[in-house]
This record gives C-alpha cells, structure tokens and sequence, in this order.
C-alpha cells in the first residue's frame, strides 16, 4: 500500500493527467450526457442567452434571404388552403368534422445557433419549455428534415441535428414509397446516405426522397432531398444512394417544430404489443 | 505584478472561449474547416507555472468550450492531452538557459523558429486527437486526417498572425528604449 502511495507521488503528473482524461471520456461515453448534467442545464440557459444577443445582431444581414422564403412558403400554403378550392358539392359539411382530426401541430422557431463543422452537431432554437416543447420532438424547415428536439430549457431547445452520427431518419422514395434510412457521412454538410434501398428497385438519379411518415416524430411526405448517385452494397442486395439534402443547413433560419398530437396514443399501442411479445 | 498576471491569463480565458464559440465554430468552408483556436490559451502559459496546474487549467478550459459548443467532454480530453505534452516537448525544444525565469512561449521571447515548431507539434497533435475523439470511428480514417490537417493549418495561421500582432514587440526597441 505504502509502495502505491510513494508511486503515485513519484509520478504525480502522469497520474493527474490520467484522472482528468478520465473524468473527460466519462462524459464523452455517457450517453445521457445532455440529461443528467445539471451544469449543463443551467449553462445552457446562459450560453442561449449569449447567442440570442448575437442572433439579434447577425439576423439583420439574413433579413431579406429569410423574407424570400417566408413569402415562397406562404404562397405554397395558400395554395393549399381552403380558400384555393371552389366549393363544387352542395353538400353541407359540418363545421366539428370527424372525418378530420388534427393530427400533427407546428410550433414555428428561430435557429440561433448551427454550426455544421463538427462530427456530432447540436443546434439551439429559442423556443422552449415554456412554449410549450418537450424532448423528442421533430424539427422541420420550408425545406427539409432540421432534426430532433432532445433537450430544453425555459426559453430554448436544443436540437440533435440531421448532421449528427446517431441521427436516423426513416425515408422513402417518393416515386415508388420504397423505404429506406438517411443518415449523414460526416463529410460534407450538403450530402447524406440513403441505405437499406433493395437492389430491385428503379433509382435515378434526381428522384425525390422524402420522410417516410413510420417514425413518431416526422409527419410523411416531409422532403429530405434529392438522389445523387447510386452503388450496389458488398453484397449486391442494397443499394448505398448518395442524397443531397435539400434544405442549405448552413444557412439555416426559420424552422418548425412538430408536435404528434397523438403520439401517446400510439406509443401506447406499441408498448401493448411489445408487453404481450414478453 | 503576481495579480496582474492572474487578470491578463483569466481575461485570455474568457477572450478565448467566446471567440471559439461565437465566431469561430460559426466558420465553415466546405465542412472541413474547424480552427480550434483555444488551444492557444494552454499554449502561452508562462513557462514557470507548474506542469500540474497547466493541466488543471486545460481542463477547464476544454471543458467550458464543451459546454459552448455542446460537445460531451471530447475538447476537454484533447486540450488535457496537449498539456501533457507540452513540457516534455519544450524540454526537447530549448536549451536550458533559454527558460530564464519569467520566459513565456512567445515570438519575443523564443523567437520564430521556437514558436513555430512549438506550436506545429502541439495544434497538429491537439487537433488529430479531437476529431478522433469526435468521430470514434476508424472507418472515416483519411477524412479525419483531412479534417484535421486541414484544420490544423487555419489554427496555426491564426496563432502566427496573433503572435505577431500581440506578442512580437521586438527585443531591441525595447533596448533602445532603456
């Protein structure tokens, strides 16, 4: 014991450095880093704030970029808006519809923080818990998949972008609804991988992927991007298509987080099932 | 003078954080690019702070630019990494008579050759390690080798151009001055 002791004070230094790398690639492998750290919950309130104040500032010079795009969806959203449609049937509809029940509600918010320089790429936007959000939330853009809501704090969120290495997006092919899973290389911002595509499938080049609409979080029919090249896997069973994603996520503004009104109700099923399988 | 070196190193602290954090993790070429310019703040302590305390210190500050930029750990593991092997590296550099006491690893004091090797070793080893660390997968290997050559020799132009903007105030004016 006294032979340890006189080690470990001989060799102080190396046994320091020892301690803080441990104590650094504790927090690098806990996976629940972002939810137990009580630090950070509080940090974040500050560092959110910080980037607020700069948001402020730099949101002027985004200014007419971000009206071009409000205005480009909007006239989307008109379009496809009651108003755009004449009435042909003289059927009268009842104003409680059942035929119709809301189904997905989108909170709109604003990124103030994005970097997309890192391996693993957490954004903040300035909504949070007391507008209303909760973690595992989907987050969208006019122009595609921004990510998942995991954490949030009074005012802000922090959401696990599509550029992250443990981000899945379950997505399909619009032309022919063949399902698939979107995930980014770490490489280049603007490209990710579409995988699990069968070898018997028609791809081209151009084809339009969307999210798939299986997962909780997305509603279906969300644009993630568009095929840019293909190759068949080692196996020749699947193929490996390369996507660019469609939205510009260094430029990214405004963004729409989606709350699943019933997503309760089904996870409840699912926890049935999966409570009958044991 | 013992307090105003404690005030010009914290004001350093903070300086260099909220650079990383507000401006420079906001760069972005290509998606290569990441200059990790904190690194500098381990790289300028004075030569006479124990070797112990430099890895405290780096610690810390690898730990407060995680919580910037929302990173678990992984910025504190590389700086720690650096500070480990920044004495035995100015060991190797320097000669023993270059240490007077009150020497910092600046231009002024060590002159270019120093400085530049010095930091080449230290911000080439600082960055190869994060983006390992960032990535933890040995499948993505030549493109975190890119990732951080590339990134490397935007911190290095960084702290060259710092060095000679804040750190170079030549030895002989100051002679001529006394």
């Amino acid at each position: 014991m006294r032979n340890l002791i006189r080690l470990i004070v001989r060799n102080n230094y190396f046994f320091l450095f020892l301690f803080l790398e441990v104590i650094a690639f504790y927090f690098v492998f806990n996976e629940n880093y972002y939810h137990q750290n009580v630090f950070i919950q509080s940090s974040k309130e500050i560092t959110g704030k910080i980037y607020g104040v700069t948001d402020d500032i730099t949101g002027y010079f985004k200014l007419k970029k971000a009206n071009k795009e409000l205005t480009k969806e909007n006239a989307r959203l008109r379009n496809s808006s009651d108003q755009a449609f004449m009435k042909t049937s003289l059927e009268t509809i009842r104003h409680k519809d059942t035929l119709y029940h809301k189904y997905m509600e989108f909170v709109p918010a604003r990124v103030i923080a994005s970097p997309v320089n890192q391996r693993n790429n957490y954004w903040m936007i300035n909504k949070g818990r007391q507008q209303g959000l909760e973690p595992d939330l989907g987050v969208i853009s006019s122009n595609g998949v921004v990510g998942i809501v995991i954490e949030v704090s009074e005012n802000f969120s922090l959401v696990q972008s599509v550029l992250h290495k443990q981000t899945t997006l379950s997505a399909m092919l619009k032309k022919n609804n063949h399902k698939g899973f979107v995930t980014w290389s770490g490489a280049d911002y603007r490209k990710g991988e579409l995988n699990d595509i069968p070898a018997h499938v028609n791809v081209e080049k151009g084809d339009t992927v969307v999210t798939s609409g299986n997962s909780l979080l997305f509603p279906g029919n969300i644009i993630i991007g568009s095929v840019q090249d293909k190759e068949l896997n080692q196996g020749k069973s699947f193929y490996n298509i390369g996507i660019e994603f469609s939205e510009d996520y260094n430029s990214l503004e405004y963004v729409y987080v989606v709350k699943n009104l019933m997503k309760e109700e089904q996870q409840e099923l699912q926890e049935r099932r999966d409570d009958e399988m044991e | 003078m013992k307090w105003n070196n404690a005030i010009t190193y914290l004001g350093r602290f903070v300086v260099f954080i909220l650079l990383q954090g507000l401006v420079l993790n906001h760069i972005n070429i290509s998606g290569y690019l990441n200059p990790l310019l904190y690194v500098m703040f381990v790289l300028l302590l004075p030569f006479d702070m124990s070797k112990q305390w430099v890895l405290v210190w780096a610690f810390i500050m690898g730990f407060a630019v995680d919580i910037f930029s929302g990173t678990p750990g992984m910025h504190a593991a590389s700086l720690v990494f650096v500070a480990f092997l920044r004495p035995f590296l100015i060991n190797a550099l320097s000669r023993q008579d270059d240490l007077e006491y009150g020497a910092k690893p600046t231009l002024q004091n060590m002159g270019f050759r120093w400085v530049f090797f010095y930091s080449v070793i230290l911000v080439v080893s600082h960055h190869t390690v994060f983006f390992f660390i960032e990535s933890f997968r040995l499948s993505e290997f030549f493109q975190i080798i890119t990732r951080s050559l590339i990134s490397s020799l935007m911190t290095l132009v960084l702290i060259i151009f710092i060095q000679y903007l804040f750190f170079s105030g030549s030895k002989s004016r100051r002679r001529f001055i006394r």
